[in-house]
């Protein structure tokens, strides 16, 4: 039994703080106090009674979708800004960047990053030789064409992380979310009136890879072949270098070939990727709280590739009705 | 501590991943926190999804010297919060079920089983006064202890434990009431 002089709201913390780290009772409180005992005991029940009701936790689900969401912001804004300074940079310096990248990691190692898988050390490597490339294509065409190969590449990734069994949710919906920003990228460029169609060979994204669907969810056979174009230019990239000395007719059908060539390739995604990830969506080894992330992953793949389709017809057609005007 | 001093560390270097496990480790917090705000568990649901993507686009701003990440974390809920009400200021105000239980000091056994829910809490708390509530939804939703509420609200702790006595006495007067409105 304690008498205190204490101011009550001190003894009303000290009684509060003890009950609610399971230090002391109730009653242990009020044998302690048994001057203040009546009006402390009703205080304290009133703020138990409060403790106890805010004690709820939010639906999983209602995590898993902020989780979810907040992978989908890093992916759409990369870095957080830390300086207005680095907010801005030129193409210049995504030039720069990208030596720098090879200089630093040697190019071995970048090349060594394109087969890499989420976990592994590398794939940030992967990761950001992916936005370089993406920042330094040259056309709409080439950016589209990179984007795509970037989202089957993920699509892989996850049959890959989910092959292996354990999967981490969190990294499979990083992954996931990844896939959503490159598949909408992809679907908003080409839109109708875009005419600017200015094809060049730059990195050489766009060779060679026109007929090569997604793949059955094998990482390792899946050679992206945008990128496998970057590492071994094909002769379609020398003509393209060259194209300044090429007729302007010439330059128009190159165009053409390179949005059919995505187009073939587009549509065989859109064809390949519901699948295999509905294929992920009905695997046991599928944490039930990912299924989330796959779920939207599925809805992007259905909406957004047959808009991509529908914008690069778009896009044909208005590239022929203005030849045909010449 | 440490280790979320290190986190946060990383996630002011734009690490994802440090991100990340600060947003498993504070999410539960922020929502209830919201919760006894607001009153509602979906859009609070919502709301905390959306604190946990505006703290990730401005943590380059965070100062680790300054409050700490939590405190800060808090003041991005109620920020948003504010003009969530203000936004929602024309909605009426939400009545509680009448069958549901109310204190009383008759009969001290019941009152030991008392069973309120949080939006009785938060129904009950708009009586409070703006720093009342802030402390009652720092200390309980948020699960911080005086000192961290003194902390995030800048005041010393003698001013909280004031505050947070005369909450409760309001609080319990608010539920009381109930007893004669049959509301709370």
């Amino acid at each position: 039994m304690e008498k205190s002089n204490k101011k009550l709201d001190i003894i009303f913390d000290e009684c509060l703080d003890g009950m609610l780290t399971g230090q002391v009772t109730l009653e242990q409180c009020l044998k302690k106090y048994p001057d203040q005992a009546a009006e402390l005991e009703p205080l304290l029940r009133t703020a138990l009674s409060v403790n106890n009701a805010v004690a709820i936790q939010p639906s999983p689900e209602a995590k898993s979708r902020g989780r979810y969401q907040l992978q989908l912001k890093m992916a759409q804004a990369g870095k957080p800004r830390r300086s207005p300074i680095f907010g801005w940079q030129p193409r210049w310096a995504v030039a720069v960047m990208t030596v720098m990248l090879v200089f630093t990691l040697g190019g071995g190692t970048v090349l060594a990053a394109d087969s890499s898988m989420p976990g592994s050390p590398l794939y940030p490597v992967k990761i950001a030789t992916e936005n370089v490339r993406v920042k330094l294509a040259r056309s709409d065409v080439q950016k589209e064409a990179i984007l795509a190969t970037c989202a089957d590449r993920r699509v892989a990734e996850i049959a890959h992380v989910v092959a292996k069994g354990n999967v981490d949710t969190q990294r499979l919906e990083s992954v996931a979310a990844r896939y959503i920003s490159q598949v909408d990228r992809m679907s908003g460029m080409m839109t109708a009136g875009d005419q600017t169609v200015t094809v060049t060979g730059g990195m050489g994204m766009m060779t060679a890879t026109a007929t090569q669907p997604a793949a059955a969810p094998q990482p390792e056979a899946t050679t992206p072949p945008a990128l496998a174009a970057t590492r071994k230019p094909a002769d379609k990239t020398e003509k393209a270098q060259s194209q300044e000395s090429t007729p302007p007719q010439a330059t128009a059908n190159q165009q053409d070939d390179e949005i059919e060539q995505l187009k073939v390739r587009i549509i065989a995604y859109g064809i390949s990727h519901p699948g295999q990830i509905e294929k992920l969506l009905n695997d046991p080894k599928v944490p039930e709280q990912a299924k989330y992330a796959l779920r939207r992953m599925l809805q992007d793949a259905r909406e957004k590739y047959p808009q991509a389709i529908k914008n690069l017809e778009n896009q044909q057609k208005s590239s022929g009705k203005n030849r045909g005007g010449d | 501590m440490q280790d979320e001093h290190d986190l946060v560390h990383r996630a002011c270097r734009g690490d994802r991943e440090a991100f990340s496990q600060l947003y498993e480790s504070h999410f539960d917090r922020i929502y209830r926190y919201v919760v006894i705000k607001i009153g509602n568990r979906v859009e609070a649901e919502d709301m905390t999804q959306q604190v946990f993507v505006r703290a990730y686009e401005s943590i380059g701003s965070y100062k680790q010297q300054g409050v700490p990440f939590s405190a800060w974390l808090f003041r991005i809920a109620h920020n948003q919060m504010v003009d969530f009400i203000r936004k929602q200021s024309k909605r009426p105000t939400v009545q509680l079920d009448e069958s549901l239980p109310v204190m009383s000091d008759s009969n001290p056994q019941q009152e030991a089983e008392l069973r309120l829910n949080i939006e009785q809490v938060a129904v009950a708390a708009r009586q409070l006064t703006k720093a009342q509530r802030e402390v009652i939804s720092l200390r309980f939703a948020g699960g911080q202890s005086i000192a961290e509420v003194a902390r995030t609200m800048s005041k010393s702790e003698g001013a909280i434990k004031a505050l947070q006595h005369s909450a409760i006495q309001a609080l319990r007067k608010t539920l009381k009431a109930g007893t004669h409105d049959g509301k709370i």
